[in-house]
């Protein structure tokens, strides 16, 4: 086992973390998938709207790569297929309703194959620029993530815990994916993981964001030029696993609920995608609230749970602001401009990867690619970045300007 | 979740720390008409500013008036605060649109503008209580993590070695507290990586000493020492930067 301590990061104290003790299912009614989800993947739909599908059913596979697919994760009706712009996918919508889930061969298709054919690849993310992997190529490394440090998160330890034959298959069978190693990255009380010659379990210690994959690969086995990273979650290591055991695909996911906003902070068992109206029902307490997919810092506002979201927190929704008339300045007055970036020590430890953090920011603020590019902009994704958002205020999204930078150098690459 | 630090709360947090360096002069000096010039000056531009750029409003603002007050303290005319602060604030700050994207401390260059443009007038230097309030702020801010504490530690090690070696009287010690408080370590102007705060820290506190020893009166040494520190302190934090690169692509 490597023992890795993160040195940097936030304490970010949040009212109602979920205890560990009981699951609960709520009913869900809806599901809802989002193409803005699956980055890279440019869908070709595969069912039509009123169609039945399974758990497992493809719903839309990569136009120029079609072993990638996207598979229904529960059993129900298309409802609502939205195609947003320039084309896109931008959601799928299914209503629950009860079916037999598709059983695959495990015997007869390989690890690439079945990851595929369940959905499951669609999962995973590359690194650098964030897009689902492309089958054809082989990653230098592979992380599986199974600690979540982000304020009110679930911890995954105990997941595997009760789960541990099928995380264990599932990460025997992922080492087919590369020639590198499989670094399994945990707290420091998760049970033994069995570990080999490609499998190596790292304990990481220390303040949020150590948890995050753009934290775990840096400090573990950075990323460098030409190299290539794929990143996965625990849950979708033990979904496979189950999926090799029974030969059937499972779309549930356990899920946190947290934040002040909440009756009773607890654990439950839905389908991805599922709708937070059915997911908290009538566990919002009152007053005004908005319930977001991900973590307190840096989930967002939507209507239904996100592919890679394993938390939802319910905060306080702010009071719209009257708009106040200006009473003393003249009418011509112009827009405020956005605030600009004011360096302070928390923007410093904000940051999970070794980069000089303001300079970086510095770049991304006035879309300096280059410089970005130099400072080490490849070893950051959007979510890596919401951090320093908050530390920052919150007026300026760096993962946006991230994103932005990261598209102009995909492109030049 | 709100912000933790934004402009605005940065601002209004710097301006709250001025509170002890202004008592510290009322009391020894009583109510000095350079800052009530001063903060009208300053409101005025960013009032225009606001109106014709967009440029929002910013407490900072309080600290080029308190700056200004403390180290040009001398028989100033009311047009000539004025057009220093004027100076200060419009060249080095609003031009650029405004605290946060400007890369020298218009509290520096408001007194720097008065020394140079009306060298016959002799300032005082602030007197030793204010660096009692700067102590006070400095450690405030320093727990709120609003200064690098790099270059506080470095430019305080660099201070206590010259004073030490006698190179530093001990009446320009208020100057020096205050400046390295609110002046070398204002988050904008300042250096911005690890290394870069260490070097820009001593170099800021050197040059100090140096001009001090060299026969400047206190004001003007601790303002020019500052000035040419941020000037250099961009091309710092590129040396620095490109010392972390290659250290990181070479293992």
């Amino acid at each position: 086992m490597i023992s890795k301590r993160f040195r940097r990061g936030l304490a970010i104290s949040i009212d109602g973390v979920p205890g560990a003790d009981t699951v609960v299912s709520p009913p869900v009614k809806h599901v809802t998938l989002y193409g803005a989800d699956y980055r890279g993947v440019h869908a070709n739909l595969s069912v039509a709207e009123g169609e039945r599908v399974s758990v497992g059913t493809t719903l839309f596979s990569d136009r120029s790569c079609p072993e990638i697919k996207v598979a229904s994760p529960v059993a129900g009706r298309i409802s609502e297929i939205v195609i947003g712009a320039r084309r896109r996918l931008a959601s799928m919508t299914i209503e629950v309703e009860a079916a037999v889930p598709i059983g695959f061969e495990t015997e007869r298709l390989n690890t690439k194959e079945l990851l595929c054919e369940s959905g499951l690849w669609a999962g995973m993310v590359a690194r650098p620029f964030g897009s689902v992997p492309d089958p054809s190529r082989r990653p230098t490394a592979l992380f599986v993530s199974a600690i979540d440090t982000a304020p009110g998160a679930p911890d995954p330890g105990r997941l595997i815990h009760e789960n541990d034959e099928n995380f264990a298959r599932g990460i025997e069978a992922l080492t087919n994916l590369t020639d590198g190693p499989v670094f399994v990255c945990v707290d420091q009380n998760t049970p033994n993981i069995p570990e080999n010659r490609r499998v190596h379990t790292v304990a990481i210690s220390g303040l949020h964001p150590a948890g995050t994959f753009g934290t775990l690969i840096d400090l573990v086995h950075p990323l460098h030029s030409g190299g290539e990273i794929w990143q996965i979650h625990a849950q979708d290591v033990i979904a496979f696993g189950h999926l090799l055991t029974t030969g059937y695909v499972s779309g549930e996911r356990i899920v946190g609920q947290c934040g002040p906003g909440l009756k009773v902070p607890q654990l439950v068992q839905v389908p991805m995608g599922a709708h937070l109206v059915d997911m908290l029902a009538d566990n919002v307490a009152d007053g005004r609230w908005k319930a977001m997919s991900g973590p307190p810092v840096g989930g967002f506002e939507s209507a239904a749970l996100r592919r890679n979201h394993f938390q939802v927190s319910v905060l306080p929704r702010p009071e719209p602001t009257a708009v106040r008339p200006r009473r003393w300045l003249p009418g011509n007055t112009k827009p405020p401009n956005p605030d600009a970036l004011i360096p302070n020590r928390a923007v410093d430890l904000a940051l999970g990867p070794d980069v000089p953090v303001v300079p970086l920011l510095r770049a991304l603020s006035v879309g300096d690619v280059e410089t970005a590019d130099r400072l080490g902009a490849r070893s950051l994704l959007e979510e890596d970045m919401a951090l320093v958002t908050y530390a920052a205020g919150g007026q300026q999204d760096f993962g946006m300007l991230l994103r932005r930078v990261l598209d102009q150098i995909e492109e030049a690459a | 979740m709100q912000g933790l630090w934004s402009r605005h709360s940065v601002a209004f947090v710097l301006a709250a720390m001025l509170l002890p360096v202004v008592v510290a002069d009322f009391l020894s000096r009583g109510l000095s008409l350079h800052l009530l010039v001063a903060l009208a000056t300053v409101a005025f531009w960013q009032t225009v500013f606001r109106v014709k750029q967009g440029i929002p409003f910013t407490a900072s603002g309080a600290v080029i008036a308190v700056s200004f007050m403390l180290f040009a303290a001398g028989e100033l005319a009311l047009w000539q605060i004025a057009l220093s602060v004027t100076f200060g604030v419009v060249l080095t700050e609003l031009l650029f649109g405004g605290w946060g994207r400007n890369f020298l401390s218009a509290a520096v260059a408001a007194p720097a503008f008065a020394y140079l443009s009306f060298p016959d007038i002799v300032h005082p230097a602030p007197v030793l209580l204010v660096a009692l309030g700067a102590g006070l702020s400095g450690i405030l801010l320093l727990a709120l993590g609003l200064i690098a504490w790099r270059i506080l530690f470095a430019a305080g090690l660099t201070t206590a070695v010259l004073f030490l070696a006698g190179l530093v009287p001990q009446e320009a010690l208020g100057a020096l507290l205050f400046a390295a408080v609110f002046l070398l370590g204002d988050p904008v102007a300042a250096a911005s990586t690890h290394l870069g705060r260490l070097v820009y820290g001593a170099l800021g506190a050197g040059l100090a000493g140096l001009f001090l020893a060299s026969g400047f009166a206190v004001p003007q040494a601790t303002i020019y020492a500052v000035f040419l520190a941020q000037i250099f302190a961009p091309l710092l934090d590129q040396a620095a930067t490109s010392v972390h690169i290659y250290r990181r692509s070479n293992g």
